[in-house]
């Protein structure tokens, strides 16, 4: 009985074993990118847009909210002196401090969008940490991840949930435990490499492939990913925040003028008390 | 004239690696890196004696040390002061010319990289756009560099060079690759190289084919260290895939000749 070492392998199943080795690369790459781009590099550039853009547009749309708010004091204080009552104050603060809910509520979220879009942007990865939790996650992908390994044990299912946790916290530390674990417990291959079931493994890969990169095709093809040129374009961000700027100028004077328009009202009209009871 | 100041040294015959910021941290330590070894600065002065007399009469200041000053003959490093070397340029050429061959690598102290014009210890891998290098990598390391290359702009590119200064360089266009592999005959004389450019055979299944825009080409470093402009000039089967790319950064890690597996198309002629 001849020994396991001294088998010499047809030269097409060594092409092919050869050949497949390298797809499952190009596989566990474009996995890897398709994953970046949802997880790292577009929630980056959003944050980038917000520290670059959204502030000026947060900004117009707190004055928005402000004009907004203040013509609709003008038109409940106009309706109270048309009637012959006197405007009570406080209580249209509250009609509008109802009517006006929604509009509060966006501003706050989209300042606690903002205020983590900093926060992002300060705690990003050095260029070494980056290169080392790429490396781990691209060893571990290829390990663990379903699409490129079909026959993984539960075990090994709830360890790449922990990779991919671990990875987009950009948690170094707990992906090199994780190595340690998954290499504890590798995926069973197959030890039969038959022409057939190479073959069949690289038509898989290649599906695998076309599929990834429509995948990535789409993923690029949206917003804010179609944005990458312009919010490095320092001239296209000055252009759009200028933009902003002269409607915010527009927005204080209209503001200015409504504020104004109040006093005016409230000027013209004789005092509380030669309205009736409300 | 903007100055700088360099840390020349010569790299062990070991396979240990070297990471520059490593050797330069031990060489202020007063120690010896694994990675060097002392050496006889006589051939190094003499070159640098040459180059800087012709700099001096242009008003260049030059000034160098040897390190330890009494040791003689075996020195750990020379510490020399001359106006910058920059990543292209005339600068970079003259001490390509007068240094290269001595086997010395050296060390730019306010870049914290080695110097544009000197080797790796093993390898370094550079990317075009950012300027960005890794030292001493190894095949595992690859993917990740892959991924680091941007996928547009006008510099999108990597280099992975070695200690005898031979190279393999790619540049990204729309998910594939042109990959060119470079072998210098003798570090002397820079017209004594070849450079191949990788393609498909005819006959290579499975590869469908794409249209190169004519508006592409490459940015690349002419004989006399100057960055110029070459229009590209790839056949459609010359841009190839990322496996393919990998392959044959893996044959050139590994020392190897060119990957067989790939019709390389002799490219010497068209570099300006």
């Amino acid at each position: 009985m001849s020994d396991n070492n001294n088998l010499v392998l047809h030269p097409e199943i060594l092409r092919l074993t050869d050949e497949n080795s390298l797809l499952r690369e190009e596989v566990v790459h474009l996995l890897s990118e398709a994953h970046d781009l949802v997880h790292t590099v577009k929630p980056n550039l959003m944050a980038i847009y917000q520290t670059k853009v959204g502030i000026w547009e947060l900004k117009q749309f707190k004055l928005q909210c402000q004009a907004a708010r203040l013509k609709r004091k003008v038109e409940l204080i106009q309706a109270c002196l048309n009637q012959g009552r006197w405007p009570d104050l406080e209580a249209i603060e509250a009609q509008l401090e109802e009517e006006f809910r929604a509009w509060e509520h966006k501003i706050r979220m989209e300042s606690q969008r903002l205020a983590a879009a900093e926060e992002r942007l300060c705690h990003l990865l050095s260029s070494e940490d980056d290169f080392e939790l790429k490396k781990l996650y691209y060893r571990l992908v290829k390990k663990l991840h379903p699409d490129l390994n079909t026959e993984l044990t539960e075990e090994q299912r709830r360890l790449w949930l922990r990779v991919q946790d671990a990875y987009e916290a950009g948690d170094i530390d707990e992906l090199k435990a994780l190595t340690l674990l998954a290499d504890k417990n590798p995926p069973t291959l197959s030890s039969v490499n038959s022409l057939e079931r190479l073959t069949a493994e690289q038509q898989t890969l290649d599906k695998q492939i076309q599929r990834l990169l429509k995948e990535i095709e789409t993923i690029e093809s949206r917003p804010p990913l179609t944005m990458r040129s312009e919010l490095f374009d320092d001239g296209w961000v000055q252009n759009r925040c200028e933009t902003i700027q002269t409607t915010i100028t527009e927005l204080q004077q209209r503001c200015n003028g409504l504020n104004e328009r109040i006093q005016t009202l409230l000027k013209e009209y004789p005092g509380e008390e030669h309205f009736g009871q409300n | 004239m903007n100055m700088s100041s360099y840390y020349l040294w010569k790299w062990a015959d070991n396979n240990l690696p070297g990471p520059p910021d490593e050797v330069f941290s031990e060489l202020l330590h007063g120690r010896m890196h694994p990675a060097i070894q002392a050496f006889d600065p006589a051939s190094v002065i003499r070159r640098l004696e040459q180059v800087s007399a012709q700099g001096r009469l242009a008003g260049e200041e030059w000034d160098w040390q040897i390190q330890p000053s009494s040791s003689g003959r075996q020195v750990s490093f020379i510490f020399l002061t001359c106006p910058t070397v920059e990543r292209y340029g005339r600068m970079r050429r003259r001490f390509c010319d007068s240094l290269l061959d001595l086997d010395i690598s050296g060390y730019d102290e306010q870049r914290g990289q080695l110097m544009y014009c000197f080797c790796p210890k093993k390898n370094a891998w550079e990317c075009g756009e950012t300027g960005e290098v890794f030292y001493d990598i190894t095949e595992d390391d690859l993917p990740v560099l892959f991924r680091r290359i941007p996928t547009d702009g006008c510099d999108a590119s990597a280099i992975l060079e070695d200690r005898r200064n031979h190279f393999v360089q790619c540049e990204p266009l729309n998910r594939r690759f042109t990959v060119e592999w470079r072998e210098n005959y003798d570090l002397a004389d820079f017209s004594r190289f070849g450079q191949w450019r990788a393609g498909y055979y005819e006959s290579t299944p499975r590869r469908p084919r794409l249209f190169v825009p004519s508006r592409f080409g490459h940015e690349v470093i002419n004989r006399d260290c100057e960055l110029v402009y070459l229009k590209a000039s790839e056949k459609k089967h010359e841009l190839i895939r990322y496996q393919d790319a990998l392959r044959i950064f893996r044959a050139f890690l590994r020392g190897g000749p060119r990957p067989p597996q790939y019709r390389w198309q002799d490219i010497k002629d068209e570099l300006p």
